[in-house]
This record gives structure tokens, C-alpha cells and sequence, in this order.
């Protein structure tokens, strides 16, 4: 019944009263008409069975004096019994006495076979057969009555127009009542589905269900009412946990935004910095350059006047004065020398040349063959591993070697032969920080077995005039890891160097180079 | 066979007189009478079996009896129209636990009469006469019905007759012939008198009649 199941609970009630009380009354009223047609029929079987019992006995004088006259008027007066349709006085042999019948054209008498005593039924209605006896002389006939029971019939069509009709006011009665009735079931669970349905659709958990009643219904809508709160108050505290992380990503938003904005201008000023930095690094050395080359045309002079005055001049001085001229002429010569060295630091950024492929092996045997007399005058043993081929300047790369292995012969140990050691491993991207594209990273390490230094004095070696011993001791102007340092990191590279005093010193190159494979 | 059938709305007394006719011109004739003999007419036949009927719907007296088993006696006395039918119905048969006896009485006259007066029944026939529970008396010419009506007089003996004044001479129960049957009048005050109660089915079936003068 798809009917059925999909149409309000308040019609489902109303219909299943009125079907469960017409039902009721239905049935009820079959029965009572049942058990009437039944009892009526009884009763005017009774009625006859009596009635002919009274015939019988008031027959007994007309059938012992031959009187039929009189036992017809006797059975004449049964015009007064409606239910009784026709009726017969037997004699002993069988041949009808006297008979009656109403008036009714259709059906004419038909005389009754002759059947025992008793009561019959059968399409044409009601027999009774009843024996008339005498006191003294027995059976002397019989009666036999018989109704058609159309009284019986009026009277069951009576009883069920009264009782459909009463049915019918009573079903009507149900409904109404029913209809009365069902309010106090209906109406709570018609408002709880109505709150049900503003919960749904408005999400509004602060609606509640009225609680009307103290049955089954009022502990559903308690129980629903319950649900609600539990509800809201889960719903008010994720509400509350969601503001609360909602202000907290806001502060912490502004934080990081305040934080950021600090950083920008940190980067900001340091990069106003750096760039100013650069600047007057750049004016510095354009200055230092500037001044070098400058320096060189009056110093070439004082020297020229010195070589003059040395040779055309020299036998009209004495000792003393060619002393002088002497001295004069060593310090132009160590200023010559530091304006070099300045101008050659200047150069590094200064006169540039484009990067090309450069075999480092190549530039380290042409730096052994520049320095070969140099070398076989301290007797210098000079190892060297492969070396990679990598991007860079030539020529201030072999500067570079140049000045590391002019250092390494430079600061000797007097007790032993030097050993110079030029080696270089790849690194794995894993070794360093911030990885090369496409570019592995390589280590050149160029170790002496010299006087080396302090640790401590590991990056003032690479600081320009800035030298750890005295003039007198080693000559030079301070100036070429100076240099070395300055085209590294031209390079993008990072130098560096391990020592500590009388164990010689190591420096330690880190360059972009291609890949290990590729060399 | 005097009265039309087609026509019974008869006036009361003409139907007397004519049944009284009837009753008469059968009486009378002779072939009727001789046919008797040998063997009965239907009439007898029907009167002898009411004699036997009336028995069921009249109530005697307890002193009526002798004794617990003494049988009912059916008197007739003067002409027997019955002849031995009447024995062969009664042959075997019993009422209310009760035999029937017939006797017939012959009518003797008393001795000693008035001058001038009706004979009377002797002694002899009047004890006999008042023995007999149904009395059927029959034409004599000795005794005149009124005077054996009046010798049983208050005793409880039904008296059955024949002729037309029979219940107002103070018989109870006298027959005729009405539309070719036979009917029956009774005179319930005379019953009552010789303490028989008679039925009230009886007398719906008959119809009733006073000692005194004639009806009609």
C-alpha cells in the first residue's frame, strides 16, 4: 500500500479507526444479523411446533366427529399468524382433513407429502409436522404448518437496513471521536516533526518540542528536546573552537605579516646596504686603482732621476750620498712592487676577462713551468693529483696557483725540503648547502709542509696587507692571498685554509665545477 | 338431497327443519330400515363411532366407576340401529385404560302407573339404565324417551337420541342430519346436572340446546 505508507500520520490514524470500527461494527452487525436470522427462525419454528400443538389438540373432537367444517374454521384462525403461510389437518390415513392457505394466487396449495413428526427447512421455507393425539385413542392425524418466512426475510432486511444504518452513524461517530482523539497523538508528533523539519532546514538548534503529554510521545519529545540541547551546546563549542582558531590564524597571520614586513625591510636594508657597500667598494677600487696607476708616473720618474743620478752623478757623490741614493732607490723599487701588487688586486674585478673552460691541470703545469727555477732553487718536491676542467678565468686562475705555490715556497721550513701537494675531490651535493644546478661542487686543496700559522690567524692571511711576519723576515707586500681569495670569490667560490705553526698549512678551494663524471 | 349444497347460508331454523325432514323421510323409509339389517347403513356406521368418541371428550364422575377396571358400558336401549358394528368397534379396544361394554336393555314399563300418565321404566330397567355410562336410546313404543330421560335424572349417564326434541325433553346429546352429515346438539345444562363435564372441543362441535319448550 503505497498509499498508505506515504499519506500524513493524521489521515493514517483517521483511516485506521474508521476501517478498524467499521470493521468492528461490520462484523458485529452480520453477527446480530446472523444470530437474529438464526434465533427468528428458531423462535418461529417454536411458534409454529406450539401452534400446531394447539391446532392438534383443539382438532381432536373435529377429527373424531368427521367435522371439517370446524377444523378449518380451528385452522382458519391462524389468518392472525403471518408467519404462518399454509397448514394442513391430516387424518390417520393420509388424506388432508382440512387445509388453509392465504390467498396467494402465485403459489397455489400444494399438498405436503406426509413426512415423521418434527421441523424442516427447505427452498420454499418452514415445515412443521406435528401429530394430533387423543387422550384413549392415540395418533388420530397430523398437522403440518408451514411459513414461508417471508416475515422472517421482511424482518432480516429490517434489521440490516437498521443496522447499516446504525453502522454508519457509528462509524461516523468513530470518526468524529477518533478525530477528537487522535489530536492528542497526532498534534505532538505533528510538532515534533515540525521542529524536526526547522532543525533540518534552518539549522536553528534552540527550537524545542512542547511536551504535552506524560505517555510515550512525551518521553520521545523529552528525549528529542534532550538531543536538541546536546546538540546546540556541541554545536555553540565547535562555533567557539572555530572563532577561536579563526582569531588565532588571524594573529598569527598579522604576526607573520608584521614579520615578513620586518624581514622585507631587513632584506630591504640590507640590500640598500650591501649595494652601498658595493658601491664604495667598487669607487674604493676604482680610487685604489685609479691612485696605483697614477702613483706610477711620478714614481717612474723618481726613479728615472734615481738611475740618473746614480749613473752620471755617482762619482761626484760620496759614499754617503750613493748610501742614500741607494736606499732611495730600494724603497722606490718596494713601492714600484706594492703598486703593482695594489694594481694587480684592483685588476681582479676591474679588468676582467670572460669565463671559459679551463683545465686546471694544464694551468697547474704552466704555473710549474713559470716557477720551475724557483722550485729547483728551494728543491720543492710539487705532487699533483687530477685536477677538474671548470668554467673560470684563465689567467687569474693560474694567478691564483701561482700565488698558493709561491706562498708554499715563500714561508718554507728551513729544517726540510718543501712538498707541495695539489689534490681536488668532487663533493657530493649532500656536502654542501645550497646545491649547484646541473654543477658539481669541487675541492682543491694545495698543502705545504711549511711553517704554517696559528689557527687563529686563518682569515687574516686573506686580508690585503696584512702579513704575519716581519719585512725582514719574508719579503712580499701582503697582498697575494689577498688576491687569491678575491678571484675565488669572483668565482663563487670559497677559500680557506687549515694550519696551525710548524705543520705546514693547507688552503682549501671550493669551486663550481661540471660534474665528476664529466672530467 | 333436499337441501342444495351450492347454498349452506340456510336460515338456523329452516336447516332444523329440513335436517328434521331428512331425519324423518330416513327413518321412515322402508327400504332404509330393511337395508339396516343385514348390514348397516354409512349413517350407523358414523353414529356408532361417535357413540364410542363421545366417551374421550366427556368426563365422568369418580362414582361413576365400580372399580379401578370396570369398563365403560354403552347402553342401548329400544330399536338397535347398530347391530353388530357396534361390538366390532368396541372389540378390543380401550379408553383411558378402560374396556367397552355394550349392553343392550330391553324397555319394560313399571307395574304400578298413574292413570292417565306416560308408562315409566321399571325398577329393574331404571338400575340398569343408570349402570350405563352412554345411554343411545333407540325408538320404542312402550316407553317415550322423555320418561327414561327422566329415569336417569341426575345420574351420570350420557343420554344420546335420535329425535329432533330429544335435548329439550332433557336428553344431552341428540343427533341429526345437517348438509348430509351428521351433526350432533347437546344440552350442556342438563350435562352439567347429571355431573358430566363435557369438553368444550365437544361442544364447539355442537350445537347447543335448553331443556324446555321446543325451538321451533
Amino acid at each position: 500500500m503505497p498509499f498508505f505508507r506515504n499519506i500524513s500520520i493524521r489521515r493514517k490514524l483517521a483511516l485506521t479507526m474508521t476501517t478498524a470500527s467499521g470493521l468492528a461494527l461490520g462484523m458485529a452487525c452480520v453477527s446480530f444479523v446472523t444470530y437474529e436470522y438464526i434465533s427468528f427462525r428458531n423462535d418461529v419454528a417454536h411458534q409454529l411446533e406450539s401452534m400446531a400443538n394447539i391446532i392438534g389438540a383443539n382438532s381432536t373432537a373435529a377429527l373424531s366427529f368427521d367435522d371439517r367444517d370446524s377444523a378449518r374454521e380451528i385452522l382458519a384462525a391462524l389468518r392472525f399468524q403471518k408467519s404462518v403461510a399454509h397448514a394442513w389437518l391430516f387424518d390417520t390415513r393420509g388424506k388432508v382433513f382440512a387445509e388453509y392457505g392465504r390467498k396467494d394466487p402465485a403459489k397455489p396449495n400444494r399438498e405436503p407429502r406426509i413426512r415423521p413428526v418434527g421441523i424442516y427447512y427447505d427452498d420454499n421455507g418452514l415445515w412443521v409436522y406435528q401429530a394430533v393425539r387423543l387422550q384413549g385413542s392415540g395418533t388420530i392425524g397430523t398437522v403440518i404448518l408451514h411459513s414461508n418466512l417471508e416475515e422472517l426475510y421482511l424482518r432480516i432486511m429490517d434489521y440490516v437496513i437498521a443496522a447499516s444504518f446504525i453502522a454508519a452513524l457509528a462509524v461516523m461517530a468513530a470518526f468524529l471521536i477518533g478525530r477528537k482523539l487522535q489530536q492528542s497523538v497526532v498534534t505532538p508528533i505533528l510538532d515534533l516533526a515540525d521542529v524536526a523539519r526547522k532543525v533540518s532546514q534552518e539549522h536553528d538548534y534552540s527550537v524545542r518540542a512542547r511536551k504535552a503529554t506524560n505517555d510515550e510521545l512525551g518521553t520521545l519529545v523529552s528525549g528529542f528536546n534532550e538531543m536538541l540541547t546536546q546538540i546546540q551546546q556541541q554545536d555553540q563549542a565547535l562555533r567557539a573552537a572555530r572563532d577561536e582558531l579563526e582569531d588565532r590564524v588571524r594573529a598569527r597571520t598579522m604576526e607573520l605579516e608584521k614579520e615578513i614586513e620586518q624581514r622585507t625591510r631587513a632584506q630591504q636594508e640590507l640590500n640598500d646596504t650591501a649595494e652601498e657597500l658595493s658601491r664604495s667598494n667598487r669607487e674604493l677600487e676604482q680610487f685604489a686603482y685609479a691612485a696605483s696607476h697614477d702613483l706610477q708616473e711620478p714614481l717612474r720618474k723618481v726613479q728615472a732621476f734615481g738611475d740618473r743620478l746614480c749613473s752620471v752623478y755617482a762619482e761626484r757623490l760620496d759614499d754617503r750620498g750613493r748610501d742614500y741614493i741607494a736606499r732611495m732607490q730600494n724603497a722606490a723599487c718596494r713601492m714600484q712592487t706594492l703598486i703593482n701588487d695594489l694594481l694587480t688586486f684592483s685588476r681582479v674585478t676591474t679588468k676582467v676577462e670572460p669565463f671559459t673552460s679551463v683545465d686546471l691541470n694544464r694551468v697547474i703545469r704552466d704555473v710549474l713551468s713559470d716557477m720551475e727555477v724557483s722550485i729547483e732553487e728551494t728543491g720543492a718536491k710539487v705532487e699533483t693529483g687530477t685536477l677538474p676542467t671548470i668554467n673560470a678565468d684563465p689567467t687569474q686562475m693560474r694567478q691564483v696557483f701561482q700565488n698558493l705555490i709561491g706562498n708554499a715556497l715563500k714561508y718554507r721550513s728551513p729544517e726540510r725540503s718543501p712538498l707541495i701537494s695539489i689534490t681536488a675531490r668532487s663533493l657530493d651535493a649532500n656536502h654542501r648547502t645550497c646545491p649547484p644546478e646541473n654543477a658539481a661542487w669541487w675541492e682543491i686543496m694545495v698543502q705545504d709542509n711549511g711553517i704554517g700559522f696559528d689557527q687563529k690567524y686563518a682569515e687574516r692571511v686573506f686580508e690585503v696587507f696584512q702579513r704575519l711576519h716581519g719585512r725582514g723576515q719574508y719579503e712580499g707586500s701582503g697582498v697575494g692571498l689577498a688576491v687569491v681569495r678575491k678571484i675565488i670569490t669572483r668565482h663563487q667560490g670559497v677559500i680557506s685554509a687549515r694550519s696551525s705553526p710548524g705543520k705546514g698549512a693547507c688552503f682549501i678551494i671550493n669551486l663550481k665545477g661540471p660534474r665528476a663524471t664529466a672530467s | 338431497m333436499a337441501i342444495n349444497p351450492a347454498k349452506p347460508r340456510i336460515h338456523p331454523r329452516a336447516r332444523h327443519a329440513a335436517a328434521s325432514v331428512m331425519l324423518t323421510l330416513l327413518l321412515a323409509h322402508p327400504a332404509l330400515i330393511a337395508s339396516a339389517e343385514p348390514e348397516i347403513n354409512l349413517e350407523y356406521k358414523v353414529k356408532a363411532a361417535f357413540l364410542v368418541n363421545f366417551i374421550k371428550f366427556v368426563k365422568w364422575p369418580e362414582t361413576a366407576f365400580a372399580g379401578k377396571d370396570s369398563p365403560w358400558v354403552i347402553g342401548i336401549v329400544g330399536d338397535d340401529p347398530f347391530g353388530e358394528y357396534l361390538d366390532k368397534i368396541v372389540k378390543n379396544k380401550k379408553i383411558l385404560g378402560r374396556k367397552i361394554t355394550i349392553r343392550r336393555l330391553r324397555p319394560t314399563c313399571a307395574k304400578t302407573n298413574r292413570k292417565g300418565e306416560p308408562p315409566r321404566p321399571s325398577a329393574e330397567l331404571t338400575d340398569k339404565l343408570c349402570a350405563c355410562h352412554v345411554l343411545f336410546v333407540g325408538h320404542t313404543r312402550v316407553l317415550q324417551a322423555r320418561n327414561i330421560i327422566a329415569a336417569i335424572n341426575g345420574k351420570p349417564t350420557l343420554s344420546v337420541g335420535q329425535s329432533r326434541d330429544f335435548t329439550i325433553a332433557g336428553g344431552i346429546i341428540r343427533f341429526y342430519i345437517e348438509n348430509k352429515k351428521v351433526r350432533f346438539a347437546i344440552n350442556p345444562d342438563t350435562a352439567r346436572a347429571q355431573q358430566l363435564r363435557i369438553s368444550s372441543k365437544l361442544l364447539r362441535l355442537a350445537k347447543l340446546e335448553k331443556t324446555g319448550k321446543p325451538q321451533d
